[in-house]
């Protein structure tokens, strides 16, 4: 499909980070390969690895998956008008391959203004072609990050972060992204004593709802503090 | 410490169950009953706050304590990662940057 080559040339060099980090982490090459196949979601995979490389339990790796995974059900809201008459052997196949880069790509071709009956075949290449990339990549770093001795000597430990560190700048824009921001990574440091990474959990919750709440009055607060400065902020 | 072997598939499966979930479930309902609006608002800041959750522990805590010292070269790394990506906005030239500087502020603290 040449409208997914692009997010490919973008997706290859995550799936090699992901195989050798988790390798480098201490996770089993067929855990790893496990996870590409049946989760197939490259941050919450990458975020698994660094959060099971320090030490946390199932409950928290599994709820931060489902967190950060939230926002699919957003792509899914999106699709939905354009696939709801299709038989559920075909929603079950779409939504197990749905991504960010494949929800961009099918989004912009079901908004085409032609009648094509078979956008969900376009759909549906699309995906698998990601799929196929991101299994691929995925053992390639595995073999990659498998034959490198000693991988924290080298500071092949600070990979992650780094990774972590070029993920999340380009997503800060505007105040109420900084304020998530700060009060997530503030309550991560205070809270890093509680067992099995819970604090994190409880961070990201308060980050997010920070956040938005910041967004909320940003956007009601120009407009209407002008004529009713006692209007309530829940205008949405 | 890592978890044992069957803890970890049942992250994989406990992982692969909660992200198929959130992928059909809408699609199954097609849309008829919507996430309200401040739902999926708030939706968007939960990849950045996760990212900053994992990233400053790992850079900033040194045996269980705050270590805010030039000393400390994963501190130094993430700054100049941080910076070059504002820059760049590019993932992998700000991954070898903030690499390249771990290794030269290592090399130097070995020096002084």
């Amino acid at each position: 499909m040449r409208a997914t080559l692009p997010l490919m040339a973008g997706v290859i060099p995550f799936g090699i980070i992901f195989g050798a980090l988790a390798v480098a982490g201490g996770i089993p090459a067929g855990i790893a390969g496990a996870m590409s196949a049946f989760v197939f979601a490259g941050s919450a995979q990458l975020i698994a690895a660094g959060l099971l490389a320090s030490g946390a339990g199932v409950v928290v790796v599994v709820m931060t998956t489902f967190f950060v995974n939230l926002r699919h059900n957003l792509y899914a809201a999106t699709l939905a008008p354009y696939v709801r008459n299709l038989p559920q052997r075909w929603l079950l196949s779409l939504a197990f391959w749905l991504t960010d880069e494949t929800y961009l790509v099918a989004i912009r071709r079901y908004a085409q203004h032609d009648d094509s009956p078979h956008k969900h075949w376009f759909h549906l290449g699309s995906a698998l072609t990601m799929y196929g990339s991101w299994q691929t990549s995925t053992w390639l770093g595995i073999w990659a990050g498998g034959s490198i001795p000693n991988p924290a000597g080298w500071g092949l430990d600070f990979a992650l972060p780094a990774t972590f560190i070029g993920m999340l700048i380009p997503l800060i824009h505007g105040r109420s992204m900084l304020v998530c921001v700060t009060v997530a990574g503030a309550l991560s440091l205070a809270l890093n004593a509680l067992p099995n990474q819970f604090g994190l959990v409880i961070a990201v919750c308060a980050g997010a709802l920070a956040g938005s709440l910041t967004h909320r009055l940003d956007q009601t607060g120009p407009k209407r503090g002008r004529t009713e400065p006692s209007a309530p902020c829940s205008s949405t | 410490m890592l978890l044992d072997m069957n803890s970890l598939v049942l992250v994989v499966a406990g992982m692969a169950a909660v992200t198929f979930v959130s992928r059909y479930l809408i699609l199954f309902l097609a849309g008829r009953f919507g996430l309200p609006r401040s739902v999926m608002d708030a939706l968007r800041f939960v990849p950045p706050a996760v990212l900053i959750a994992v990233i400053l522990p790992s850079v900033l805590l040194r045996d269980g304590g705050l270590e805010l010292d030039w000393r400390n070269e994963y501190l130094a790394a993430a700054l100049v990662t941080a910076l070059i990506s504002w820059r760049t906005q590019r993932l992998f030239v700000a991954i070898l940057s903030g690499m390249l500087a771990l290794w030269l502020w290592r090399g130097l603290l070995l020096i002084t």
